[in-house]
C-alpha cells in the first residue's frame, strides 16, 4: 500500500481558503450571468417592434402609442427629426416591470 | 495496534487529495459552462450591434432622401443619426447613367454594414399622359386608339379620323381631361444630360473573354471600352459595369445583363434578349422583336450631330420595356427630325419623351411626350394621327421615371441594389 503523507493544519487552511476563492467567484459570475440574462418577453417584444415599424411604414400611420402585454410594453413614439417636415424619427422603448430595457431608433421618410 | 493507527491517518490525507481534485474538475466544468455562455452573450451582443448597423444604413438612405439635393456627389458625407450610441453612417451619392445610386455605409469601430439604392425623383409633370406639342395641326384617331388621363394637346385639338378603311371606334375621344399644349415641349432638365454624359471608372479594353462579371456598387466602375464594334454574346454582367464602343454594340439573346449601362452611337438589341440596362446612344437604338426590358431600364439617344441616316430608337413587334424612353437633339433640323417608332403589340411601359417625331402603333402606359406622331401606310403617310395605338395611365404608383424634365425634391427608391 502507499502510504501519503498526513496533511498538516495549514495544508488544510490553504485547501479551505482555494475551495472558498474558487465558490465565491463562481458565485458571482453566476449572479452576474443571471442578472444580465434577458427574459423571454424581451425577445417577444423585438418581434413585435419589428411588425409594427413594418405597419408603420406601410399603413402611413406617424402616430405614437403604448401597446401593453402581460409581459411587456412597447412605446412607441413619432416626432418630426431634427424640426423636419420631410422625416420622421420613429423610437421604440421596451419595457418590463417598468424598466426601460432597449430602445431602438428609426428614420422614416413623411409621405404623407 | 501502532501500524493500525498510521493506516487510518493517512487515509483521511488522501480523501482531501480527492476533494481537492473533484473540486477543481467541478472548476473547470463550471467554468467551461460559464465560458459557454458568456461566447452566447458575446454573440448576442454582436448581433444586436448587426441589427442596429442594418437599422441605420436604412436610415440613412430616409436622410440622403430627404436632404438628396443638399449631399455633394461623389464625396462622402459621415453623419450622426441620432447622436447617442451607435449611429454613425458615411452617405454617398453617385450618378449611374440617368439614374442616380445612394450608398449608406453604417459603422461602429471595426463592423459596418452598407445598402445601395437606385434613385429618381418623382415631379407633378409626371402626371401627364399625353403631351403632344402644338405645331398647328389637331390629333386625329382612328381604328382602336384610346387615349386615357390627363392630355396636353393643340389647340386645334383632336378628332376622328378615317385611315384604311378604318374609322375610330371608341365613344370618346380622350377618357380624360384635357389642356391645351405649348408649342414646344417642356424643356430638358441639362443636368441630366450633363450626367449622362460623364463617364468614370477604371477603364479596360473590351475582351469577348470575359464571361462572368459582378462589380458591386461600393467599387470602382468598370469601364470596357473598344474602337471595334463589341459583341455581347454570352457573358454574364451585373453591376458597376460600363461598356462603350465608338462604333456599336450588338447585344445578343444569350447575354444576361443587370444594372450595367452601354454607351455606343449605335446600340441593337437582338431578338429574344431579355434584361436590365441603360442604352445611351447617340445615332441609332435597334429593339428587335420579343425583347424585354425589365425595370428600370432606360433607352436615350442624343443626337450630337446631323449624319445621312436619320437618329431614331425602333421598337420592334412584341417588345416590352418598363422604364424610361427618350430621344432629344443637339442639333435639331425640322427637314429631318429625330424619330421613335413603336410597332405594333409592343409596350412600353413608363415615361416616353421624343423631342421629334413618334410613330405610335403600340402601347404606352404612363406619359408621353412627343413634338409630332407621324404614321405610315402602305398608301400614305400621315401627320398627327394615330391608327390603332393606347395610351393608357395604369402605371404602378412605385414607378419612378428618370428625372427628364425637372429635378423635384421627392427622392424615390426605384431600386434596392442589396
Amino acid at each position: 500500500m502507499v502510504k501519503l503523507k498526513g496533511a498538516t493544519l495549514i495544508d488544510s487552511l490553504i485547501a479551505v481558503t482555494i475551495s472558498a476563492i474558487i465558490i465565491a467567484g463562481i458565485s458571482f459570475a453566476f449572479g452576474f450571468l443571471l442578472k444580465s440574462e434577458r427574459p423571454i418577453a424581451f425577445y417577444k417584444a423585438k418581434e413585435e417592434i419589428n411588425l409594427l415599424h413594418e405597419n408603420l411604414v406601410h399603413s402611413k400611420a406617424y402616430f405614437s402609442d403604448t401597446f401593453e402585454h402581460e409581459t411587456y410594453t412597447i412605446e412607441q413614439k413619432v416626432e418630426p427629426y431634427q424640426g423636419s417636415t420631410k422625416i420622421w424619427l420613429v423610437s421604440y422603448t421596451i419595457k418590463i416591470n417598468n424598466k426601460n430595457i432597449h430602445t431602438q431608433n428609426h428614420l422614416v421618410l413623411n409621405e404623407e | 495496534m501502532k501500524s493500525i493507527k498510521k493506516i487510518d491517518f493517512n487515509l483521511q490525507a488522501s480523501a482531501m487529495v480527492y476533494a481537492l481534485f473533484l473540486l477543481t474538475v467541478v472548476s473547470i466544468i463550471i467554468g467551461g459552462l460559464f465560458y459557454l455562455s458568456s461566447l452566447n452573450r458575446k454573440l448576442e451582443s454582436t448581433f444586436e450591434i448587426e441589427e442596429i448597423l442594418v437599422n441605420n444604413s436604412k436610415s440613412g438612405i430616409v436622410y440622403a432622401q430627404a436632404n438628396f439635393l443638399e449631399l455633394p456627389t461623389n464625396k462622402n458625407v459621415t453623419i450622426r443619426l441620432f447622436n447617442k450610441g451607435i449611429d454613425s453612417v458615411i452617405l454617398t451619392k453617385q450618378n449611374w447613367g440617368a439614374y442616380q445610386i445612394i450608398t449608406s455605409q453604417a459603422v461602429h469601430n471595426q463592423k459596418s454594414f452598407t445598402k445601395f439604392v437606385m434613385v429618381g425623383s418623382q415631379s407633378k409633370s409626371d402626371l401627364t399622359n399625353l403631351y403632344l406639342a402644338d405645331q398647328g395641326r389637331p390629333l386625329s384617331l382612328s381604328g382602336k386608339t384610346k387615349i386615357e388621363g390627363l392630355c396636353h394637346l393643340p389647340q386645334t385639338g383632336v378628332k376622328r379620323a378615317y385611315i384604311s378603311g378604318t374609322s375610330y371606334e371608341g365613344t370618346k375621344l380622350i377618357y380624360g381631361q384635357q389642356k391645351t399644349s405649348e408649342k414646344q415641349l417642356p424643356k430638358i432638365n441639362s443636368d441630366l444630360i450633363l450626367q449622362i454624359n460623364q463617364s468614370s471608372g477604371e477603364q479596360q479594353e473590351w475582351n469577348n473573354e470575359v464571361l462572368n462579371y459582378h462589380v458591386p456598387f461600393d467599387s470602382i466602375t468598370v469601364h470596357f471600352i473598344s474602337n471595334a464594334p463589341i459583341i455581347i454574346q454570352n457573358q454574364n454582367l451585373s453591376g458597376k459595369i460600363i461598356i462603350e464602343s465608338t462604333d456599336s454594340v450588338i447585344i445578343s439573346n444569350e447575354a444576361m445583363l443587370k444594372d450595367i449601362i452601354i454607351k455606343s452611337p449605335k446600340i441593337i438589341i437582338e431578338n429574344g434578349f431579355r434584361g436590365n440596362i441603360q442604352c445611351l446612344a447617340t445615332e441609332i437604338i435597334r429593339i428587335e422583336e420579343n425583347v424585354i426590358l425589365e425595370y428600370p431600364s432606360v433607352l436615350s439617344l442624343i443626337e450630337i450631330q446631323q449624319k445621312e441616316q436619320k437618329s431614331s430608337i425602333q421598337i420592334a413587334e412584341n417588345t416590352q420595356i418598363v422604364g424610361s424612353v427618350f430621344l432629344m437633339s443637339e442639333v435639331p433640323n425640322f427637314r429631318n427630325p429625330i424619330s421613335l417608332d413603336i410597332s405594333d403589340q409592343s409596350i412600353v411601359n413608363g415615361f416616353v419623351y421624343c423631342n421629334g417625331q413618334t410613330e405610335l402603333k403600340g402601347t404606352v402606359n404612363g406619359s408621353i411626350y412627343t413634338q409630332s406622331f407621324y404614321l405610315k401606310t402602305a398608301s400614305s403617310a400621315y401627320q398627327n394621327h394615330l391608327l390603332n395605338a393606347q395610351i393608357l395611365n395604369n402605371l404602378p404608383k412605385e414607378f419612378i421615371p428618370i428625372p427628364l424634365l425637372e429635378m423635384s425634391d421627392q427622392i424615390k427608391i426605384v431600386q434596392w441594389l442589396n
